[in-house]
């Protein structure tokens, strides 16, 4: 895999769940960089800025203050950068409401954050197995 | 009236008199003209025999009168070629007694046959020498003219029908020279004259008639100049002979006609003036013309009277039948008028129900003419509606009672209505309506109208009947129920959408703090997990159970809240197929109970697939785990019992039970009548299942005993209502 050297994007306001999410990627053995973006702002500031590297994933938050996870997911495929990047929807919310308009908007995943961390460390091991180690990225990286 | 009905039905029975009397005149005149016409045949018929008879009669009278004619003129013949009686009378003349009593005696024997009235014997100076009978003496101018001539062409001869002079007799006379032959010579010694009187023998002939009747008679005339003369004594003129004469100018007399010419038979008025039927024959060797006459009333008598008689019985025939007829008419007319009349009082009484009907109710009774829109009638309640006093609403149309913005569209829907229900859409005859009436001075009310179309008798739109009620007190409830609504449902809108935000918080923002809790306790664990007393350790791992916990009762508050927005779509659901198969993934889940599970088939219930299952996997799970105390005779029933509206259906165990004191808390969220150490849940699950129940339309209720098991009943109502 040479992937590394390509960072994972978090976009999540709230720093708890950054650290926890860190915390359980670390947990599981993998050392990618993480860019934490705390709105869809700072989100579309770092990846439409052709100096950065683009994400080899994107962990995306749904309520965020400013742009919020919606928004940015359709800007994300609206631009030919952008439009190929891996977006996982790592949300709270297992309303059917927010499912439909994630995949709606082109998500790659939805996984509802569990609020158990065994359960919650256990997911971010298997989205990351899949996402990271399986599956193959789009032939742009 | 507004009410009457028309009375077709009965326009046919005063046709139907027409054929009958057609029928009826028909037959009168055909007997009639059959009657005419046979009448008719047989007066041809008898006119032919009556020309038979007169024929025959003339024919008759001519041949007797030359008969007796001749008979005479011998007579005179013989004693004219008689030479012996020549010399006798020679003798006689001469003063001869023998011979005188021969004469005499020759001469009387002629008499005696009382053909002539006198025989006369005379000299060849025409003086009487000897005469037998009735003035005998005198011969008279006329009679001595006839000897003379009688000596001259010394040959007999006869006069005509004459009158004598004064006695105003009428004779015909016979003159005969006597002639004496000896050796070859010739000698005129005197003459005889013999007298007739026709009276004797030549009227009575003539007059006679072979067959008795009325008017029958033969006549004789001849022409004299211009004029015609009836020769005999007539029938119905006494001493016609002779004296009777009339002008050949008289074109219908029947004498006349004969004296101009006429043979055989002619019609014409008789010397009475009557209309006969005569044939003419002439007498031969004289001027004479025989007539043989009849009245032509006589002759058709016969079958005038049975004519009459017949035509009078056919007649009478035929009025009896008319009369009859008429009679018959007139009690049909009579029964089919008290029809009338007792339908018309009918029709009146009904009429005058109708009319207070429509007078004493609240609502306006109106019709309507179709093209004037103008109203036949309205009821007095109008004024109280409208305001427009019964004069004033005679002149209102349509277009003055509702508001202009109305009317076109109002009017266009009605047309449209009474097109499709001549069209035959039953159904579009009768519509009621909501709509503001207009009164006077534009007072506006709302209105209910109820139009029913009437046609004509041709099956064309007519009028509208209608009812317009005003609804002003229950429009007025509507609204306010109305706005109620409105109101309710903007609440509800609000408080869904708060509760929409309220459980998007839950989901997203509660969670967060959760999973921060039991992240870090778990971090803190991890990491600092050989600094911690065994006690500390045990502390955090009740921070994790309890954040899990949290976690837990978080996704079941979702799911409530989640069934209250979700929409219902109801179809066939098998309950018992569904009831089997939770019990199957149950019994998979935990294969160390035995549970007797019976289950009734074909429960069938209209229901929400998704919704029903939920509802049926609670009540199943909770009756599953409160059976656990029981070892082996666990047993669960699931069946169905049939309602009024719907299915009451059944779940029940031997298991926990309930204190039927708490069977209100059942359905109430988080209530638990068991220690969650004993049963594990949420104490939300029954709350999950009567919520959807309930929006099914339905109900449900717990029935126990502690230690005895529990019966869930509930209820699903059929078809397509649903509770709120």
């Amino acid at each position: 895999m040479t992937r590394k050297g390509n960072p994972i994007l978090l976009v999540e306001d709230n720093p708890d769940d950054v650290d926890l999410t860190i915390r359980a990627f670390r947990k599981n053995g993998w050392s990618y960089d993480f860019v934490v973006a705390q709105d869809g702002v700072e989100a579309m500031d770092y990846l439409f800025n052709p100096e950065n590297r683009l994400p080899v994933l994107v962990l995306l938050d749904l309520k965020l203050p400013r742009i919020d996870g919606f928004e940015l997911l359709e800007k994300i495929r609206s631009q030919e950068r952008t439009q190929m990047l891996v977006v996982v929807v790592l949300s709270s919310s297992r309303e059917d409401r927010d499912r439909k308009e994630a995949y709606r908007r082109g998500a790659n995943g939805y996984v509802c954050k569990p609020v158990n961390f065994i359960e919650f460390t256990e997911a971010m091991k298997i989205l990351g197995l899949y996402w990271l180690q399986w599956n193959e990225p789009p032939p742009h990286l | 009236m507004i009410f009457s009905r028309g009375t077709m039905k009965n326009k046919k029975d005063k046709l139907s008199v027409l054929p009958v009397a057609i029928t009826f005149v028909a037959l009168a005149a055909g007997i009639i003209s059959v009657g005419t016409y046979v009448y008719q045949k047989q007066k041809e018929s008898i006119k032919l025999h009556q020309h038979k008879m007169l024929a025959a009669v003339a024919d008759e009278k001519v041949k007797q009168i030359v008969s007796w004619r001749r008979e005479r003129l011998k007579d005179a013949e013989i004693l004219s070629q008689n030479s012996a009686f020549a010399l006798e009378v020679k003798k006689f003349f001469s003063g001869d007694k023998r011979a005188q009593n021969i004469v005499l005696d020759t001469i009387s024997s002629l008499y005696r046959c009382e053909q002539y009235i006198s025989i006369q014997l005379l000299d060849l100076g025409l003086k009487s020498r000897w005469y037998l009978g009735y003035r005998g003496d005198s011969i008279g101018p006329y009679a001595r003219h006839l000897v003379l001539t009688s000596l001259e062409k010394r040959e007999v001869a006869m006069s005509d029908l004459h009158e004598f002079p004064d006695e105003r007799r009428i004779h015909i006379d016979i003159a005969a020279p006597l002639t004496l032959r000896e050796e070859g010579r010739e000698e005129i010694v005197g003459a005889i004259m013999m007298r007739i009187d026709p009276a004797t023998f030549l009227f009575p002939t003539i007059q006679s008639w072979p067959m008795p009747s009325d008017s029958a008679e033969t006549l004789m005339v001849r022409r004299e100049g211009e004029e015609v003369v009836f020769l005999n004594e007539l029938r119905f003129v006494q001493g016609a002979a002779l004296k009777l004469r009339r002008k050949l100018t008289e074109k219908e007399l029947p004498a006349a006609m004969a004296a101009l010419g006429a043979r055989g038979f002619v019609q014409g008025k008789d010397y009475r003036g009557k209309p006969v039927l005569a044939c003419i024959k002439e007498v031969p060797e004289t001027n004479w013309l025989i007539l043989a006459k009849i009245d032509i009333e006589e002759i058709y008598r016969p079958i005038n009277q049975l004519a009459i008689f017949i035509g009078v019985t056919v007649l009478a025939i035929i009025f009896a039948c008319a009369f009859g007829l008429s009679l018959v008419w007139s009690r049909r007319m009579r029964t089919h008028y008290e029809r009338e009349h007792a339908l018309e009082t009918n029709l009146r009484e009904k009429e005058e129900h109708y009319r207070l009907i429509a007078e004493n109710t609240a609502d306006v009774v109106w019709v309507m003419d179709i093209e004037s829109e103008r109203f036949f009638y309205l009821s007095p309640s109008a004024y109280n509606l409208s305001g427009y006093t019964p004069a004033e609403a005679e002149n209102l149309t349509l277009k003055d009672l509702l508001m202009p913005q109305d009317y076109p569209s109002l009017r266009r829907a009605l047309h449209e209505r009474i097109e499709s229900f001549v069209g035959g859409k039953a159904e579009d005859r009768v519509r009621t309506t909501r709509h503001v009436l207009v009164g006077k001075g534009g007072k506006m009310l709302p209105v209910e109208t109820s139009a029913t179309i009437i046609l004509d008798k041709e099956g064309k739109p007519k009028e509208i009947v209608g009812v317009t009620r005003d609804i002003s007190a229950q429009w007025e409830a509507e609204e306010a129920i109305r706005r109620l609504n409105e109101e309710l449902e903007r609440r509800v809108a609000e408080r869904t959408n708060e509760l929409e935000a309220f459980s998007y918080s839950v989901s997203h923002d509660l969670r967060a703090p959760l999973r921060a809790i039991s992240g870090f306790a778990r971090a803190l664990e991890e990491d600092f997990g050989h600094e911690l007393s065994d006690e500390a350790k045990g502390m955090l791992s009740r921070i994790l159970q309890a954040s899990d916990r949290m976690s837990y009762l978080i996704d079941e508050l979702l799911k409530l809240s989640r069934l209250s927005r979700q929409e219902i779509k109801k179809e066939q659901v098998d309950l018992g197929a569904m009831a089997r198969d939770i019990m199957d993934e149950l019994r998979s889940e935990d294969p160390s109970r035995h549970i007797n599970f019976t289950c009734y088939d074909n429960m069938f219930a209209w229901a929400d697939r998704k919704l029903i299952f939920i509802a049926l996997r609670n009540l199943l799970d909770n009756a599953w785990k409160f059976t656990s105390i029981r070892k082996e005779e666990a047993k669960i029933e699931f069946g169905v019992e049939n309602g009024e509206n719907g299915s009451v259906y059944f779940i029940r165990d031997n298991g926990t039970g309930f204190d039927m004191r708490y069977a209100e808390k059942l359905f109430h969220p988080f209530q638990r009548l068991h220690g969650l150490s004993e049963y594990p849940g949420t104490g939300i699950g029954l709350t999950i299942v009567d919520r959807i129940i309930k929006r099914h339309g339905g109900w449900i209720r717990g029935e126990g005993m502690p230690h005895a098991g529990a019966t869930f009943y509930f209820y699903l109502p059929h078809g397509e209502e649903t509770g709120k």
